[in-house]
């Protein structure tokens, strides 16, 4: 492998990410600003490592396999992490690297898990860089270096490849650029409109942006420590729940909207499944909560709410969980593991993936009747090929393995099996909420042991990158030269 | 431009990769999944799967919003049907490759009817090729301008050529003929040659002029030759028979070599005059019963590269004067390296057809119009580019002399024709409305002429 040209496109990555922590300088001046200097010093740091990374290897000029842009796309997320935890760290406000490293990763891949038991006492500058972190993780950030740097070669595309969720990312138009750039701006065209909306709804406009931040990531790090349930407001719960629900959404099939192209965004399957899912469980939920809220009214309401978030994987809360009787509780685990839409800016395992091991199932039951059955398994009308399909079932395994694996790694040193396995899961699946101890979900990542904090990291980046692009850097071969 | 390319053979794919690197938004329409792993991962285009004959996927190609469509299926019928929909459909210009030389006569005629805007034969194009180095030994390829009436000749410098170890100003100094020498290709490259560079031998020399005063050029360095007269082809496919009837103009006798009886059948009942053998090409001995060694030229072209190949190697220890080989899957750098004689790939000769045609739809409302572009690439696949330009009154460069034009380092004007004269420039000449101008330019790709002024 060539890892002069990953590096220098370390190099870039880390340049972009001094020029965002940079923005983050903005609300802390104008809020008074005890941080300033602890951004800037971050700001510093960064970018010195971005500009001696690409000063280095700048002339090169090597052509990009696909194991340069899985290795990439994986070691840019982790040093995005690493230097995106300088800010919490150089404020101060922690106890050791390993958690602002854990948040900083929390906020990348869109979990929301934090270690912040109060966020009151965060400055206003490090609390913005926190959910902006969402926002920057949410669309991929090398999505981003895509569509701004110029003159990338075609293979470019398994950087995109590598980072965009779903079993087989495409583009909507003939150019990689243009593809990336068409995202983004859908992407900063629906978080200008949540955050209009967030602040027409009666939310401060510091906290409009920053909560909108965190839905259009699907990540959840609200500036509240009662996260959206802090407002207690009807409209700020609505046009947060249709905005995350938004989010979760394809982006190619947000491109038809724009395209005024109705008929193909509801005749995607994938599409039908995903608000069939949402309907069905905040419909069976609220019946589940009548009895606990009392009313239609009130049920609805905070059904709608939290199926909305968990499905999309971003893990806002708006009420405590706590007294929820298992059924609800039971159905959120579901839709915790199903997750968003393919190609959206949401976590777990997406809808594309459950609809293909639906209709996977009902194949192989059809062959037991039907022996000689000559049938393709589609999707949309159009035929998956056998390596997708195994690509598909491969990542079932996987999802199931890692869970499998970090819980009992977490359980070694925490009480409870369940909580363990829950918030591995939650990790996994980039939700952030823990449905058991729910309402305290802040509070709660705070008491995990250092070695469970870094198992959940890894365990947040494998999900957010689909486990292959994490896991070839564990493969020797790759970092052999030549 | 937003262009279609319908099928994604080693045709479609040199084209969609062109245009692609030339800057335009390209999309793919094969009916076969397996050609897109190739696609995907190395061009920057967008692939979709499907029968391009079906309007939906036409749609959803973007023909209602698509400049072009170019049809290279592998199949005639479908190329033109397939162009005739997509034009139907919105798509403003198609282009579709027809190969069979019945279609093809045919529909160059009936093109307008159709709605067709360009038909491109490559196998008709390569004989066409075939057929003037036949003509004209010397040269190792042949590009020509403004309707045969400048050409771009290439030879190779032989070591008691007078012109070696020579210095090009000198040269030129003393001979003080109408010719241009527009580059020099050797080992690390090819290049514009500037007065001071020494000719070595070995170089690949390109000389610009009108094709008599490039044939005394010769006849002084002491390099003509006649043109042949017996010549053995290999392998009797369509470029066979295109090439038959472009050399029964000339009276030259053919011999064709094929191995499938029917096909000879076929080739003797179109070809009345040539010479048809049923045998391998490849086997020596019938090579040798048919008198290799007398032949003035041998042409390979046979589907199969390395028999070609193989074939011109012995053809050439044979002691054959001139050899022209057909490639079409081996890189051609690599079979030029062999320095076995002229090399003919009709996938190229395709692609800058197509390419020469968008750049024109490009700049139609231009300073000027691209009237023919080819390119000459060496061994790394670097290269210049040589054009075709009709000047308009729009032209930046009118009526000012060229010693007073402030040129790209890079660029070069070989030719001016005006009218029926062709003016090899020096510094007081100037250009006018209507005049077309050769010029060659090394590296970027241009659309207009204008684009090689600073």
């Amino acid at each position: 492998m060539d890892l002069r040209v990953v590096l220098k496109l370390l190099g870039h990555v880390l340049i972009f990410e001094a020029l965002f922590m940079l923005v983050a300088a903005a609300p802390s001046l104008a809020y008074g600003g005890w941080d300033f200097e602890a951004i800037m010093f971050s700001v510093g740091v960064t970018a010195a490592f971005g500009l001696a990374l690409s000063k280095i290897f700048g002339s090169v000029e090597s052509a990009f396999q696909k194991r340069e842009g899985f290795v990439t796309v994986s070691l840019a997320w982790i040093s995005l992490a690493l230097f995106g935890a300088l800010p919490y760290y150089f404020a101060g406000v922690h106890t050791g690297f390993v958690d602002c490293f854990f948040e900083s990763v929390s906020g990348f891949t869109g979990t929301g898990l934090s270690v912040f038991s109060d966020l009151d006492i965060l400055p206003k500058g490090v609390l913005f860089w926190r959910s902006f972190t969402n926002w920057l993780g949410g669309m991929g950030v090398l999505v981003m270096v895509l569509a701004i740097m110029p003159s990338l070669r075609p293979s470019a595309i398994n950087l995109l490849h590598a980072e965009s969720s779903g079993p087989s990312p495409g583009k909507i138009v003939p150019r990689i650029r243009d593809t990336a750039k068409i995202m983004y701006k859908i992407y900063v065209a629906l978080t200008l409109a949540q955050i209009f909306a967030l602040f027409i709804a009666g939310m401060p406009i510091y906290d409009a942006i920053l909560n909108t931040f965190a839905s259009a990531g699907t990540g959840g790090f609200s500036p509240q420590n009662a996260s959206i349930g802090a407002y207690n407001s009807i409209p700020i719960e609505v046009v947060t729940g249709i905005f995350i629900i938004l989010f979760g959404i394809n982006f190619s099939l947000l491109f038809c909207l724009t395209q005024f192209d109705f008929k193909s965004f509801f005749a995607d399957e994938e599409l039908r499944l995903y608000l069939f899912v949402i309907g069905g469980a905040v419909l069976l939920i609220t019946v589940d909560l009548i009895s606990v809220y009392g009313g239609v009214g009130k049920s609805l309401r905070y059904a709608f709410f939290q199926v909305a978030t968990i499905s999309s994987t971003s893990g806002f809360v708006s009420t405590s969980l706590t007294d929820w009787p298992s059924l609800s509780k039971a159905i959120l685990l579901c839709l915790m593991v199903f997750g968003s839409c393919a190609g959206s800016t949401g976590g777990g395992v997406k809808i594309l993936r459950v609809l293909v091991a639906i209709k996977s199932v009902r194949h192989e039951i059809t062959k037991i009747l039907h022996p000689r059955l000559m049938k393709n398994i589609t999707v949309n009308k159009k035929t998956l090929d056998t390596a997708i399909l195994n690509n598909i079932y491969v990542f079932f395994f996987l999802f199931a393995s890692f869970v499998v694996a970090a819980t009992f790694l977490v359980a070694l040193d925490t009480n409870g099996l369940t909580s363990a396995f829950l918030v591995v899961l939650s990790s996994v699946s980039n939700v952030g909420v823990d449905i058991n101890v729910f309402g305290a979900s802040l509070a709660h990542s705070a008491t995990f042991s250092g070695f469970s904090k870094f198992v959940l990291s890894v365990c947040m980046l494998a999900g957010r990158l689909e486990f292959f692009p994490v896991m070839i850097l564990f493969v020797p071969s790759v970092w052999r030269k030549g | 431009m937003k262009i279609i390319v319908v099928g994604c053979g080693k045709g479609g794919y040199t084209i969609a990769k062109s245009l692609s690197e030339e800057g335009h938004d390209v999309v793919i329409i094969d009916k076969k999944n397996d050609v897109f792993d190739k696609v995907t991962e190395s061009l920057d285009v967008m692939s979709l799967r499907g029968n391009a004959l079906s309007a939906n996927i036409l749609l959803e190609a973007g023909a209602k919003q698509a400049d072009l469509i170019v049809c290279v299926a592998s199949n005639d019928e479908t190329n033109i049907l397939c162009a005739i929909t997509a034009k139907r459909l919105g798509v403003k210009k198609s282009v579709a490759r027809v190969r069979d030389p019945e279609y093809a006569v045919e529909l160059m005629q009936f093109r307008k009817d159709f709605g067709l805007d360009m038909i491109i034969n490559p196998e008709q194009q390569a004989a066409f090729e075939i057929s003037r180095l036949l003509r004209f030994p010397t040269a190792q390829d042949i590009i020509t301008f403004v309707s045969g009436r400048v050409e771009i000749i290439a030879f190779p410098l032989g070591a008691d050529n007078l012109l070696a170890n020579k210095v090009v100003s000198q040269i030129f100094a003393k001979i003080k003929m109408p010719v241009l020498l527009v580059s020099v290709e050797r080992e690390d490259g090819v290049f514009i040659p500037h007065g001071d560079m020494t000719l070595l031998e070995g170089d690949l020399l390109r000389v610009a002029g009108r094709p008599d005063d490039i044939m005394d050029f010769f006849r002084y360095i002491g390099i003509f030759s006649e043109r042949i007269r017996d010549v053995m082809i290999i392998g009797g496919g369509k470029i066979t028979r295109y090439l038959c009837d472009y050399m029964h103009k000339y009276n030259a006798k053919i011999k064709i070599i094929e191995i499938d009886e029917e096909q000879c059948n076929e080739l003797s009942e179109n070809l009345p005059n040539a010479l048809i053998i049923q045998g391998d090409g490849t086997d020596e001995a019938v090579l040798e019963s048919e008198n290799l060694e007398e032949m003035g030229a041998v042409v390979c072209l046979t589907d199969r590269d390395e028999e070609n190949v193989v074939t011109a190697l012995y053809a050439q220890q044979c002691g054959v004067g001139k050899l022209i080989i057909k490639v079409n899957h081996i890189n051609i750098e690599i079979i030029k390296k062999l320095n076995l004689g002229s090399v003919i790939c009709p996938k190229n000769l395709t692609c800058y057809q197509i390419i020469q045609y968008v750049r024109r739809l490009n700049n139609s409302a231009g300073r000027s119009s691209i009237r023919a572009m080819y390119k000459i690439v060496d061994n790394e696949g670097r290269g210049l580019e040589t054009l075709e330009f009709e000047i308009t009154e729009f032209s930046r460069a009118l009526h000012i002399p060229l010693k007073d034009l402030r040129l790209k380092k890079d660029a070069l004007i070989c030719c001016i024709v005006r009218g029926s004269n062709v003016l090899i420039p020096c510094g007081s000449t100037e250009i006018n409305e209507n005049d077309n101008v050769i010029v060659v330019v090394d590296g970027e790709s241009i659309d207009e002429f204008d684009d090689i002024l600073e």
